[in-house]
């Protein structure tokens, strides 16, 4: 396989015939090469699966990557670019099939948010205390955030649902989900500042329960 | 994790550690490689994208890919 500079590949890949297709097939390689690395804690190479993902992964991101050439701004080398985008094609697949059967409403059925804290069994004076603590903290949360931020924690929280697959049960993409979350976590932080509230009694109360 | 009392907690050190400027995925995403690079070479991230590594502490899905990019690069393949 030629070497190629971000300059050639970039060349390469946007002129046409046998030269557009010469550097495919020499990218397709490395992406193919670099997806036994990338999912090992996914997918093991020798599963009877890996090849047929490996493929339509490879095929799909060399789509992508012809689609978005004039954004790749040539910081990292072309085939970093390139992996990356083979990396969140990948792992989308995975987490989609990992999760296909599972509703959100099933999970937050199983966590059943609010009446946790007060199911605990009964507690000495001290641990009491914390436990108002927890509790005050739950009232903070049912008041500041709103029902789609509080089913949004809950779900990522619960059984670590990737945030992508949160997202779209939620009809949103994974950015906005990440933004929802943010704002919810901006505006908590600011109601515990208010109140005086120090995370770090916050946390010994949950080691305490 | 498997109640909401850990979802509770895992999103109040998450709380913790909000900042008002945060990066989302996306612009994460646009600099994901020049990152794993950096870091590939030992160069520290810290300094260069503390915002990109704030960001994937907050954000499992995209600590994931970040994790399986370097683990490529680590091979040596790119």
């Amino acid at each position: 396989m030629v070497e190629r500079t971000n300059e050639a590949w970039l060349k390469d890949l946007s002129s046409t015939g046998e030269r557009q297709e010469d550097a495919l097939r020499d990218l397709g390689r490395i992406i193919r090469a670099g997806l036994p690395y990338a999912l090992s804690s996914w997918l093991p190479a020798s599963d009877p699966n890996f090849d047929a993902l490996a493929d339509d992964v490879v095929q799909e991101t060399l789509l992508r990557v012809l689609d978005r050439l004039d954004s790749f701004e040539g910081r990292s080398k072309l085939s970093t670019w390139a992996n990356k985008i083979a990396v969140r094609i990948a792992l989308t697949e995975l987490r989609r099939k990992r999760w296909q059967d599972r509703s959100l409403e099933e999970i937050l059925e199983k966590a059943q948010n609010p009446q946790l804290i007060a199911e605990h069994k009964p507690n000495p004076e001290r641990m009491a205390m914390q436990s108002d603590l927890l509790r005050h903290v739950q009232e903070l949360i049912e008041r500041e955030l709103t029902e789609k931020q509080r089913t949004a924690m809950i779900a990522l929280g619960v059984q670590g649902m990737p945030a992508e697959e949160v997202a779209r049960r939620m009809g949103m993409t994974r950015n906005a989900l990440y933004k929802l979350m943010h704002d919810a976590r901006k505006r908590l932080k600011a109601r515990l500042a208010d109140e005086g509230l120090d995370m770090d009694d916050i946390m010994k109360a949950f080691e305490a329960r | 994790m498997n109640n909401a009392l850990d979802a509770l907690r895992d999103f109040l050190l998450k709380v913790g550690r909000t900042e008002s400027h945060e990066l989302d995925c996306e612009q994460v995403f646009q600099v994901l490689d020049v990152y794993a690079e950096a870091v590939a070479q030992g160069v520290d991230v810290e300094e260069l994208l503390p915002l990109v590594k704030h960001h994937l502490a907050m954000c499992h899905d995209c600590q994931e890919e970040y994790e399986a990019l370097l683990r490529i690069l680590e091979a040596g393949l790119t």
